[in-house]
């Protein structure tokens, strides 16, 4: 049977449920009487605290840095953190926007695209945790300073730097040059755009889950569809 | 003149037929059509004060309601703001007469159209309503070029499930 016929059909069965579909328009009213809320206000909120979280640990960082600005390896430690601050933190805003611009309005394809883009938030930590590894070996170096500057004694034995002889930063060194580009190339190939190769759909089905997975999947498929790959 | 609240269940009324087919496209158990038709009536009332009244209703009211069902759909319920209604805000009353060929044919349909993507059962429905390339691609947000080769490809797709039928 041609669907061109079925369409004909279809039409004509519009009729019968004109009259076999009722609407119960008591219960419409108690919709119109309930308060409008968004269902996004406790993913927002998140967002929110997140955002918070990150400019506290910027703005202790850039004091850090202020401080130790002619100490060469210790403001390359806190410059390696702020950048990793700073992109979780415009990640987190990016986030924010896409919450405050959520519209059923839309199109099907901006719409349902940015309800993906909010699913796989997780996917992105993921992936900058990654990419800012080399960047971790900073912690403990300006753990080392803060307990100096503060002179804690508790904690006088923590001083990895000192016990090291130097080769502390030469670790710091060689996992930037190694572990950077890496991590480049790591962010760059786990996309949804490569959710066909096997390595990209595993590391995302373990990291961040089958919903995640899924809805990467649906993103490629909007995407797909919108600039004519099909 | 007509108070908003009133304007807005005039225009349910009107258009019911929409809500309960996509309903029927997208769940296959009666509790879940209920609870979609409920979430597609809440945002359509959540979004109807930036309805503009020159452009139409139900091209409108198709954005909104297959927006909502496709996140329905895609388990996007948990963060339900709303209390539950009891009482199905959709009733569909089955006659008690024989089934026709015709009738049968459009079970067969929507059988098949339950099986279809989430994103195909969009475009499929809005096909068959009558509804122009142009549009369709204002719904879906893809070219006309693509919902042509779209609709074409689930046409294919119809055909071989009911000549297999």
């Amino acid at each position: 049977m041609e669907l061109d016929e079925l369409k004909g059909m279809w039409l004509s069965n519009d009729e019968k449920l004109e009259k076999s579909v009722t609407l119960n328009e008591e219960s419409i009213e108690l919709i119109q009487a309930q308060k409008v809320t968004s269902k996004l206000v406790p993913l927002y909120r998140q967002r929110v605290i997140e955002c918070i979280f990150h400019s506290f640990a910027i703005v202790l960082l850039i004091g850090f840095l202020f401080k130790n600005i002619t100490e060469f390896p210790y403001a390359i430690s806190a410059i390696a953190l702020l950048a990793f601050y700073i992109t979780t933190f415009i990640n987190a805003i990016k986030q924010i926007n896409l919450i405050k611009n959520m519209d059923f309005n839309k199109d099907l394809a901006t719409m349902q695209s940015s309800l993906v883009m909010l699913q796989t938030h997780i996917i992105n930590y993921a992936k900058l945790t990654i990419l800012f590894i080399p960047t971790f070996l900073a912690y403990p170096t300006i753990l080392t300073k803060v307990i100096k500057d503060f002179d804690i004694k508790a904690l006088a034995d923590f001083d990895i730097i000192a016990k090291s002889n130097g080769s502390w930063w030469t670790l710091e060194l060689v996992a930037l040059i190694v572990l950077v580009p890496l991590g480049i190339w790591f962010y760059k190939e786990v996309t949804y755009k490569n959710m066909d190769k096997k390595w990209v759909k595993n590391f995302i089905q373990k990291s961040s889950g089958t919903r995640v997975t899924k809805a990467l999947e649906f993103l490629k498929e909007l995407q797909d569809l919108k600039h004519e790959i099909i | 003149m007509m108070r908003k609240d009133q304007e807005f269940t005039r225009l349910i009324r009107e258009n019911k037929r929409i809500i309960y087919k996509i309903c029927n496209a997208y769940c296959s158990s009666k509790d879940d059509r209920d609870d979609l038709a409920q979430e597609i009536i809440y945002n359509l009332w959540k979004s109807f004060s930036s309805f503009n009244p020159e452009l139409k209703f139900s091209t409108w009211m198709y954005r909104i309601a297959l927006n909502v069902a496709i996140s329905f759909y895609r388990r996007e319920k948990k963060f339900k703001n709303h209390d539950p209604i009891s009482e199905g805000l959709i009733v569909f009353e089955e006659t008690s007469a024989g089934k026709n060929e015709v009738e049968n044919n459009i079970r067969l349909l929507q059988d098949f159209i339950n099986e279809l993507k989430e994103i195909d059962k969009a475009i499929i429905l809005l096909y068959l309503d009558n509804k122009s390339h142009r549009e369709i691609a204002e719904i879906t947000g893809f070219t006309e070029t693509n919902v042509a080769t779209k609709i074409n490809r689930i046409k294919d797709k119809l055909r071989t499930n009911f000549s297999n039928k």
